[in-house]
């Protein structure tokens, strides 16, 4: 904010934000509203607060997707593929916003390979201004638009060529590493056949046949969908995201302050609002040195405490800000050990540090990790020339995205008569590589999922002929609610990313991302009709099935 | 201006409001009890959801000045002491939130179905009765074994015992 809108020198401004609410990537930005609350401070030498009611809450934070687009896929007589051809209308709504242009472009027009071995993509985006709302970054930016023209386009071609539209996405899947697509993206690691495997199995596809004729004897129409989607998190790295004229770097920091008693607090630029780094990051901590987590404490979100961070957003948590811990833990490691070493009278090489305890390997020479940190602040015994405490910080800077992906199935039952569809499975199955906490990851993968049902079915901006915003409140705005959504089967795979040093991938999106195409191929299979858009509306549904019945 | 009396959390609050002024603008404003949300402004989504003399209401619906002479308890009068209420142990246990915004809302509606259905609440009822009442569950993680408010997995004294 100092640098870009000079509004208060950098020394004195201090932002502190701590339970926020959900993001979704509507809070990553900077509202002009923000910079007036300061103006009319300094102005008037009081504090300025500011709520944005719901209604303006619609009139102003930015929305997301909407697109239109035409899509060509090219085979071979063998049914693979040789190319794609996507023509793309981007809206950015009325005003540029921080990442509206680079959406549905470098995040949108990068991820056309899919999980497929395609060896020529041609993508044509037009960007264009509206007035509507701005339209920027929400959650799975670019990817989720991404996905639905790669397998609503993989469904139906399987469909009119009357083959399986598993076999025809296994005939076309990547299955070397690393991978160079024809849209920049070089893939580092995946299998998607252990994702499709595994969701079929856990969907039960086998016996959809007999489900589906078991409800058409009850009157109601069933669908099968499926969606394979790959996405790319933790956008990096710096100097490319430079040469595509970004203003800042895409590195997160962190810094790992030991306490003289032992416990420890790590400052992370990774802000927290949702995602549970409070749990992981001190997982991460608690484990590495074999301490109960209650002792580390995670602290995020203000700046006088932590001084730089890239923040929250395109799942890049785990893969980058808890890289950026772990580089701190391996300083910290390194010098704890050097200090045991000294102390004990052993070879740094022989110290390990497990159970709270720091230990001459093969032998019962010991401290105890809270000596060895009190030993760090004294300085009474530490090797000549060491520099007393224990704190170390460092910035991590990926050297590529990561790619997480996963197969989704959907299965619904659609009512002829009134159009209404009901969700009555939904199976996800993702390889986020390592997994830290697997409850937070599910938890993840729930309300992306809820997300991406939601745009699926319920979910429209719609602005009269006058553009006048009519879906303004959450009386005109559907959002999915618990009875909307079924019990989700949700499981993961696991191939560790090579590119950081946990293996992470980011499952923060992934739901959003890979669940609307699922949906909707799901429904136009149960009617027997491939011309629907999204929200599929009971009246949108009735009408399609109506058109070729 | 009208002098209202509220009980709130076991204490007698006075205040003085706008006959306009809601019930929740009165907790949050007026008494600081911030743990109660504001959602959606228009009686949709169900965060602002508190007791009033034992039953379930949404207090971005209700005026302060009808709430006058009544008991009111809010999210931060549900625990005891220390000792988290038993559907918020829960909801903490299974990881029934995610940034919380909504959740004391949830946890507020939760413990009201339970006081009211006792033994005979079961997982339909949990899923089926929201839809007439509220429940922004959108984004928010299911419940891992079960449903979002964790079946009949909230027995505990006192809070429509008999679950199992």
């Amino acid at each position: 904010m100092s640098a870009f809108y000079n509004v208060a020198p950098e020394h004195k401004l201090r932002v502190i934000a701590p339970d926020v609410g959900g993001g979704f990537g509507s809070k990553i930005y900077i509202y002009p509203e923000e910079i007036v609350c300061l103006w009319a401070s300094k102005r008037t030498g009081v504090p300025v607060k500011w709520t944005s009611d719901r209604t303006e809450a619609f009139l102003t934070d930015a929305h997301g997707r909407d697109h239109e687009t035409d899509v060509e896929l090219a085979l071979d007589a063998d049914n693979k593929i040789l190319g794609l051809r996507v023509e793309t209308i981007a809206n950015l709504g009325a005003y540029m916003s921080l990442f509206s242009s680079s959406v549905p472009t470098y995040l949108y027009a990068t991820l056309l390979s899919g999980q497929y071995d395609i060896p020529a993509i041609h993508a044509n985006v037009k960007a264009v201004y509206t007035n509507t709302v701005p339209v920027d970054a929400y959650r799975g930016a670019g990817r989720p638009e991404a996905t639905y023209v790669v397998e609503r386009t993989m469904e139906t071609a399987a469909r009119e060529l009357g083959i399986s539209p598993a076999d025809f996405r296994r005939k076309n899947f990547i299955r070397s590493f690393p991978h160079q697509t024809p849209v920049i993206m070089a893939y580092d690691a995946g299998d998607f056949d252990a994702c499709l495997n595994a969701g079929m199995e856990a969907a039960e596809v086998a016996g959809f046949e007999g489900r589906r004729a078991e409800a058409k004897s009850r009157g109601k129409l069933r669908g099968l969908g499926m969606s394979c989607y790959i996405e790319a998190c933790g956008i990096a790295p710096s100097k490319a995201v430079g040469s595509l004229g970004a203003g800042v770097g895409l590195w997160e920091s962190a810094e790992v302050r030991v306490n003289p008693v032992g416990t420890i607090e790590i400052l992370t630029g990774s802000h927290s609002h949702g995602q549970g780094h409070e749990t992981t990051f001190a997982q991460l901590v608690a484990e590495r040195f074999g301490l109960p987590v209650d002792n580390v404490q995670v602290i995020h979100g203000d700046t006088d405490k932590v001084q730089f961070g890239m923040g929250t957003y395109g799942s890049r948590s785990g893969a980058v800000g808890m890289s950026a811990i772990h580089k701190a833990l391996d300083k910290v490691e390194a010098k704890a050990k050097k200090i045991a070493a000294h102390v004990l009278e052993a070879d740094e090489g022989d110290i390990v540090i497990e159970n709270g305890e720091v230990k001459v390997a093969g032998t019962d020479k010991k401290l105890g990790w809270h000596e060895v940190c009190l030993g760090a602040y004294t300085g009474h015994n530490l090797p000549d020339g060491m520099e007393p405490g224990l704190k170390e910080g460092a910035f991590y800077d990926p050297t590529n995205f990561t790619f997480p992906a996963g197969c989704y199935i959907c299965e619904v039952e659609v009512d002829p008569e009134t159009g209404t569809t009901e969700i009555v499975q939904f199976v996800a199955a993702d390889d986020f590589g390592r997994v830290i906490n697997p409850m937070i990851v599910e938890g993840q993968v729930h309300g992306g999922l809820a997300q991406g049902i939601g745009q699926a079915i319920l979910e429209r901006t719609h602005y009269d002929d006058s553009g006048q915003l009519t879906t303004a409140s959450y009386m005109d705005y559907a959002m999915p609610r618990a009875w909307d959504l079924p019990m989700f089967k949700v499981s993961t795979t696991e191939t560790l990313c090579p590119g950081n040093p946990l293996g992470m991938k980011g499952c923060g999106e992934a739901g959003a991302i890979g669940s609307p195409p699922a949906v909707i191929n799901a429904i136009t299979d149960a009617i027997g009709n491939n011309d629907l858009t999204m929200p599929a509306t009971p009246e949108k549904v009735w009408k399609a099935l109506n058109a070729v019945r | 201006m009208t002098d209202v009396t509220i009980t709130v959390n076991g204490r007698e609050m006075q205040g003085s409001v706008e006959d306009r002024t809601l019930l929740v603008q009165f907790l949050r404003e007026n008494l600081g009890l911030t743990g109660t949300h504001v959602g959606c402004d228009t009686s949709q989504c169900g965060a602002c959801v508190v007791h009033v003399d034992g039953k379930a209401v949404k207090s971005c619906t209700m005026l302060a000045v009808q709430a006058s002479g009544s008991s009111v308890t809010t999210i931060e009068g549900l625990a005891n002491g220390q000792e988290l209420h038993p559907v918020q142990a829960a909801f903490r246990e299974h990881h029934g939130l995610q940034c919380g915004y909504c959740t004391p809302g949830m946890i507020m509606t939760a413990v009201d179905m339970i006081e009211r259905h006792g033994s005979s609440l079961d997982e339909e009822t949990v899923r089926e009765e929201p839809r007439r009442q509220y429940l922004p569950l959108h984004r928010l993680p299911q419940h891992r074994q079960g449903d979002p408010f964790g079946g009949g997995r909230f027995a505990g004294p006192g809070h429509g015992g008999g679950m199992t």
